[in-house]
């Protein structure tokens, strides 16, 4: 399998035309487009995501990668819907995120926003400044399996809380999770407003949503 | 070594060397004293040249106005004989570490004439003939402060911490706490008053002026805080507060914006009086940095998170509280590994913002780590972490995700500036000055800093660390009052800008992150 390990490696390296040649010339050659997603791409991701977490690659690079992902993605997709893949339908969540109330801080929401996207789900991302009105209305019109918050100040974090009350009081909240993050958040204060989840970066999110949606990897 | 003639008014001749430094002559016979150490920052060692030749003003004599004949005498170096005349009533010395602004209009908030008669907006108040004012700088984590007479002399001055690191260090941990327990707001109140009654007693101040944070001054004068805890992060008032206690007479500087308060007032009027062509960059690098950016008629003004990463942030930071090296440099490779030199304060447990960035500057020139920031070579690895040795045997480092956090911080002050250039369309290349205000960065080395796009890559002769800015400022409103009844005309010409909200910030931060020059 010269042309999955040379997807990845090209990967890891952020070197975009070896990645989508070499996933084309997988293809070609007959591997499974699923396999092409497990046992390539999503290494090589779960790789720049270590990469990630001891500083090796920043913010640029992470970036970079979920945007050869997402490309390499197009190329494999209408394969995937073909193979009518086990993989596909497990694996893919649908995700409401935003930033609460009274914060405007984008940039780690959309940083996560881009690696759940690139792990293959499907993320609708509310903005900034979202009032519980606006979450509660997204969930009725997504039917999302995890709605995602994200606040960078202490002060805004709370607001968190006022969300999930009333998704609660909405009766929304069943079969719903719910996950937090961003820098005025941590996993004690997660557990404390009654979210079930929370991720101190946009790698750990990923990690986050895979387990909460039962997936793991072989 | 050729000597040369000093006569000092009309009977007196000293004896001296071309170059020597006219205030280290005059300050060993006793004539003047050297309040700053002749860092040249409080100009109180002026003195007249009546003749003879001197060394061109430096930058410090140029802002502060002393370019004729008066010149501060710890700037002015002897070029030959020379005629000098001291200016009476210096005050007594005091060692003072501020930047001493004089505004070019006088109308002080205590009118002698009227003994000693404060008019503050409908109320008359007497505060006495010979009334010591306070002067009050509440940050964060020090309160900075100065007794000064009514005319200005600086009797004192001295800081202290704030009592308040159990609520938390920074802010909006304190305002979070506050916002969720009245008894913390009632705490917190009571324990400033009590730091600030302590050191109004000890010396015998009614009137205090003071500048804080939005957030610090919120607290200060028991203001509601509900508007600073979220977007769009307003302060409960933007007019001059006054408040008074008995006989104490408390008067808080305007607060701009939510994270742009009375401290960032003050930093902007110490800069009006400042000789200083427009448009100017005014950079106070703090735990929150403000950034103002002033044209003719327009003040561009916004503020950044981003001190905590410098000290507070790093595996081995240090603040100037804890002390640790302050100054570092690569003074070779061996065995391909950087070989640092630095120097400290107190014991070298830990580095100091300033430090950091000359370690960083210096690692990227060697090539050590990246223009990305990533640490390619003379590291060790550590459970997978790549960390370099600044001092192997004191384990002092800095490591591959320090360098990502000091990144962030960059990239908050470096995209602040970009944005305040891009909305002023002013060009970098337009700067005419640039002005780096805050304690930290006075050790900063300005060059370092600019290799990084800490601050942009200017004439390194048009930057001046001015060090607290704060403390001049509140001086410059007790000198003119105009800056206390008139601040609503210099609000209204602040055009506040909310990073977060601006068009196109996050590729811009990101971009920000490369440790490339400005």
């Amino acid at each position: 399998m010269l042309a999955l390990e040379k997807a990845r490696i090209c990967l890891v390296n952020l070197e975009r035309n070896c990645v989508l040649e070499s996933v084309k010339s997988a293809l070609e050659s007959g591997v499974p487009a699923s396999e092409i997603v497990l046992g390539s791409l999503s290494k090589a991701m779960e790789e720049i995501g270590r990469l990630y977490e001891n500083g090796d690659y920043f913010i640029a690079e992470l970036i970079e990668a979920a945007s050869i992902f997402k490309e390499a993605m197009r190329i494999l997709e209408p394969r995937l819907k073909e193979e009518a893949s086990r993989l596909k339908t497990a694996r893919r969540a649908r995700i409401v995120i935003g930033t609460v109330k009274g914060d405007v801080h984008d940039i780690g929401k959309t940083l996560v926003a881009i690696m759940l996207q690139a792990a293959g789900h499907e993320v609708i991302d509310l903005g900034v400044d979202v009032p519980a009105e606006k979450f509660v209305e997204a969930v009725e019109k997504y039917h999302p399996d995890i709605v995602g918050m994200s606040a960078l100040l202490t002060t805004t974090a709370r607001y968190m809380k006022t969300v999930i009350d009333e998704l609660e009081r909405r009766g929304l909240r069943r079969s719903l999770k719910i996950i937090i993050g961003g820098a005025a958040t941590t996993s004690e204060f997660a557990r404390e407003i009654g979210a079930d989840g929370w991720a101190p970066n946009a790698i750990e999110a990923v990690k986050l949503v895979d387990s909460l949606m039962g997936i793991r990897d072989e | 070594m050729s000597e040369v003639k000093v006569s000092v008014g009309e009977r007196l001749v000293l004896t001296a060397r071309i170059g020597d430094n006219l205030g280290v002559v005059l300050a060993r016979h006793n004539l003047i004293s050297l309040p700053c150490g002749g860092q040249g920052i409080c100009g109180l060692c002026r003195v007249k040249i009546r003749e003879g030749p001197v060394t061109p003003p430096t930058k410090y004599e140029r802002l502060l106005g002393y370019t004729g004949s008066l010149r501060l005498a710890c700037q002015t170096g002897i070029l030959g004989d020379l005629r000098v005349e001291l200016l009476p009533g210096l005050p007594k010395p005091v060692r003072l570490n501020t930047l001493l602004v004089n505004p070019r209009k006088i109308n002080p908030l205590i009118g002698t004439q009227d003994r000693g008669v404060l008019e503050l907006f409908d109320r008359k108040i007497d505060v006495g003939v010979d009334a010591r004012v306070l002067l009050l700088d509440l940050g964060t984590t020090k309160i900075a402060y100065q007794v000064v007479s009514p005319r200005g002399d600086v009797l004192f001055e001295d800081s202290v911490f704030t009592p308040l690191s159990d609520f938390g260090l920074d802010i909006i941990s304190r305002l979070a706490r506050a916002l969720e327990d009245k008894r913390v707001k009632d705490e917190i109140y009571s324990r400033l008053r009590s730091v600030v009654y302590e050191i109004s007693n000890n010396h015998s101040t009614n009137l205090i002026l003071v500048g804080g944070n939005s957030v610090m001054e919120s607290f200060f004068f028991n203001l509601d805080l509900k508007g600073l805890a979220e977007y769009p992060f307003r302060p409960a008032t933007n007019d001059v507060v006054v408040d008074r206690v008995g006989d104490k007479l408390f008067i808080g500087m305007p607060m701009i914006a939510g994270f742009l308060g009375g401290d960032a007032y003050a930093d902007l009027i110490a800069s009006f009086q400042l000789n200083i062509d427009k448009p100017y960059l005014l950079i106070d690098i703090g735990t929150n940095t403000e950034i103002f950016l002033v044209k003719d008629g327009e003040v561009y003004a916004t503020s950044t998170p981003s001190g905590p990463a410098f000290e507070t942030g790093i595996s081995r930071g240090s603040t100037v509280f804890q002390g640790g090296i302050f100054r570092a440099r690569i003074a070779g490779v061996k065995d391909e590994k950087p070989v640092f030199q630095y120097s400290y304060l107190g014991a070298p447990t830990g580095i100091l913002g300033p430090a950091m960035i000359s370690i960083l500057a210096d690692l990227r020139r060697g090539g050590f780590i990246d223009e990305g920031g990533r640490i390619v070579r003379g590291y060790k690895t550590l459970n997978g972490l790549k960390i370099l040795y600044i001092d192997e045997s004191r384990d002092l480092y800095i490591s591959q995700v320090d360098v990502r956090n000091i990144q962030k911080a960059i990239a908050a002050v470096k995209s602040g500036v970009r944005i305040l250039l891009r909305e002023a369309g002013v060009s970098k290349n337009a700067l005419k000055g640039l002005i780096i205000g805050g304690n930290f960065g006075v050790n900063l080395d300005i060059e370092d800093a600019m290799s990084l796009g800490l601050i942009p890559s200017v004439e390194k002769d048009i930057v001046v660390a001015a060090g607290n800015l704060v403390l001049p400022g509140l001086r410059v409103a007790l000198l003119n009052r105009d800056y206390l009844f008139n601040y609503k005309a210099i609000l209204e010409k602040i055009k506040t800008i909310d990073l977060p909200k601006m068009p196109g910030y996050m590729d811009l931060w990101v971009d920000s992150l490369h440790l490339t020059p400005l």
